[in-house]
């Protein structure tokens, strides 16, 4: 898994079946608590979280632009 | 926001005039939703946005909060100098715009405090967690819990937690009594009054639109889109016609 941007979070997603695996860890904290959540109800709220936090713009799409160097994909 | 300096807003209404729509004209699609709705508000005041379902209500809020559905295809917002209307979500977001929309949207997995803490990951960081869990004694208590393991009240309040986690100017609260027993409903309140005495600006949609004109300073009633009334919200308390045509009260 790779750190995140300024070493605040790092994540973790898998495809798996339809969904992601997803894993939000805050720094401090152990990577122990996984849970399998789909895609289309954490992972947005997740970008909705951080875009109303001022963290990351929109694409024109109206998905999220991660930094690339935040997100692993398998 | 780039150019925002060298912009100057022409239209001000009056030097108090804090957070204004100016003639806002918002589509989903081909749908016109929001015509041509303008309204000014002044630092610290609380706007209660009333009207019927389906009057646009949500719209308007996402229109000020610069979610991309709906578009703002017409029309200028401004938040203490800054051209809303000219950014995206994230930009107004850095601005001080905070929506706390109608589902409440806290993230499944993670506790209280990493919500919370979801909220801080950008400069423009508002209440340190100290306060924020004295204003809500009930989330301290409840900190290391997951936070949609919470009361449907205790979500409402971690989501205003996580706003006022932002250097928030204006917060835009949707509906945020819906479900809550009165009791819970009078917690919250006490804390929307608690945020204006530190001069934050609020709008807040309601259905307990009586709540909402008791807590609000001022009122705008929508009808399909268009302002229906603007003025005081005891004016609209007083006005048996208003309460009954457009709030069915
Ligand atoms: N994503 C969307 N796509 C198309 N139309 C939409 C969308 N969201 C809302 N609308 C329509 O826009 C209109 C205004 O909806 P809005 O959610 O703003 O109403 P509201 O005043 O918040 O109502 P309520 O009190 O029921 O929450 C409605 O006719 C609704 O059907
Ligand atoms: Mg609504």
């Amino acid at each position: 898994m790779r750190t995140c941007c300024r070493n605040i979070w790092r994540f973790k997603f898998r495809a798996k079946s339809g969904s992601l695996k997803f894993r939000p860890v805050l720094f401090e904290k152990e990577c122990s608590d996984e849970a399998n959540l789909p895609q289309n109800n954490v992972f947005q709220l997740f970008e909705w979280q951080l875009v109303s936090s001022g963290y990351y713009g929109s694409t024109p799409s109206g998905t999220t632009d991660f930094a690339p160097e935040c997100v692993e994909r398998a | 926001m780039s150019g925002a300096e060298q912009k100057v807003d022409e239209h001000v209404p009056s030097e108090n005039t804090f957070f204004r729509l100016e003639e806002i004209h918002a589509y989903y699609g081909e749908s016109y939703i929001v015509q041509g709705l303008s309204l000014a508000l002044k630092k610290g005041e609380i706007l209660a946005l009333l009207g019927r379902n389906g009057a646009g209500k949500t719209t308007t809020l996402r229109a000020i909060a610069r979610t991309d559905n709906p578009v703002v295809q017409k029309g200028e917002i401004w938040l203490d100098g800054v051209p809303l209307h000219e950014g995206k979500a994230y930009q107004a977001a850095l601005a001080g715009v905070q929506l706390v929309p109608e589902d409440r949207r806290i993230i499944e997995g993670l506790t209280v405090e990493e919500n919370i803490f979801l909220a801080r990951v950008a400069e423009g960081r508002g209440w340190e967690l100290d306060r924020i869990y004295g204003h809500f004694p009930r989330l301290a208590e409840r900190r290391k819990q997951d936070g949609v393991t919470l009361s449907g009240g205790e979500q409402q309040m971690l989501a205003i937690a996580r706003a006022l986690s932002r250097d928030v100017k204006l917060l835009l609260l949707d509906e945020p009594y819906e479900g809550l027993a009165p009791v819970i409903v009078q917690e919250i309140e006490k804390i929307l009054l608690e945020i204006k005495e530190v001069g934050i600006t609020t709008i807040i949609v309601e259905q307990n639109a009586i709540a909402a004109l008791k807590l609000a300073d001022s009122a705008v009633i929508l009808d399909t889109g268009l302002l229906a009334f603007s003025g005081d919200a005891q004016e609209v308390l007083n006005n048996e016609d208003l309460l009954q045509e457009y709030l069915a009260i």
